[in-house]
């Protein structure tokens, strides 16, 4: 299959909703090991970032695995594309707030863990609709995927040993 | 193409939800897409009582069918009546279908859940149930996205509100 979709297209909203679910996600994780506000609106802060630096490894492998992508859209068409496919991080991020806030909920990891697999598959499915090679990206989106979920669970274990 | 089998649409429903969307939900039979999510629930609440080390499983095992076999299928109604004005062009029996197969992750996770529950001893509700709900979640986005024509924010918040809705069914009814 030829490359013949156009890459995703969000206006700047989404990228603020977005980079807000990863900031809820690590609002969230330093709920669980304190209450002092300072502390959390940091976490809040680090997420954030960790959100849009976390991104630049599977935007990077994406961008080396299709060069026909490459060619005709460039880093920017693979850097839409993720974003595009990420947005369905929201929903478990709000979920996650819903479940730990309201429901008193001890299952962060679940929703953390599920909210960046589904994200980073999603992200290789919107570059595969631009590349035609489903296979290809769907496996780098599962690699990064799992890579999340493995610096979740060692962060995890970190706090639990840290007490 | 050789089509896959139920247990490569339900891990490929994880992995790649579009495609399977878009090759399954013509062909699977409306038992399948009530069968699915029932299956689902069933395995969820069953593991739950396990965890709370109830006497009865019967009870929350049929109430979960219950809701995978009915509240799935309204909540597709309800979602399809919704974007119906929206300029939705998927049929009902593509919706349900959709809805269904949507439900394929977290049938995956209520059988890993409840063979770690009964071989290991473990509590799996939250680890495994919850998480299975969860995976439901990219494919109804997908499935949502095509519904609405490609509208994102409207998808987010239906995704949303049916991920909180199983959630919330689950707990009232198991009081967790």
């Amino acid at each position: 299959m030829n490359a013949t979709q156009q890459p995703a297209t969000l206006a700047p909203g989404y990228v603020v909703l977005r980079t807000l679910a990863w900031a809820v996600i690590g609002g969230l994780f330093a709920s669980m090991i304190t209450s002092d506000f300072s502390t959390i609106l940091g976490s809040c802060l680090a997420g954030a970032i960790a959100g849009i630096l976390l991104l630049v490894p599977l935007r990077v492998m994406l961008y080396l695995a299709n060069p026909n992508v490459r060619k005709e859209h460039g880093y920017a068409g693979i850097r839409r594309a993720v974003g595009a496919g990420y947005l369905v991080m929201v929903p478990f991020a709000v979920l996650a707030l819903v479940a730990q806030l309201f429901f008193g909920w001890d299952a962060l990891t679940s929703f953390a863990m599920a909210g960046m697999m589904a994200g980073s598959g999603a992200a290789g499915m919107e570059v595969s609709k631009l590349s035609g090679k489903p296979l290809r990206n769907v496996i780098i989106g599962v690699i990064h995927g799992f890579g999340l979920s493995m610096v979740w669970t060692v962060l995890m274990l970190v706090v639990q040993a840290n007490g | 193409m050789t089509q896959p089998g139920i247990l490569g649409r339900c891990f490929g429903v994880m992995v790649n939800p579009g495609a399977v969307l878009a090759r399954s939900a013509e062909e699977l039979g409306l038992a399948g897409a009530v069968g699915i999510p029932a299956l689902a629930f069933a395995l969820f609440f069953l593991q739950t009582a396990l965890d709370l080390d109830r006497s009865g499983v019967i009870g929350p095992m049929v109430g979960g069918a219950m809701i995978g076999a009915l509240g799935v299928p309204l909540l597709a109604l309800l979602v399809w009546v919704v974007t119906r004005p929206l300029g939705g062009k998927e049929t009902l029996g593509w919706t349900l279908r959709a809805f269904g197969l949507a439900y394929a992750p977290a049938l995956v996770y209520g059988v890993c859940g409840l063979a770690a529950n009964v071989i290991l001893g473990w509590h799996t509700a939250l680890a495994f149930g919850v998480t299975g709900v969860l995976w439901t979640i990219s494919p109804l986005f997908t499935a949502l996205r095509q519904m609405t024509g490609e509208r994102r924010r409207l998808s987010m918040i239906l995704a949303t509100m049916v991920g909180l809705v199983a959630l919330l069914a689950w707990s009232t009814l198991v009081g967790a």
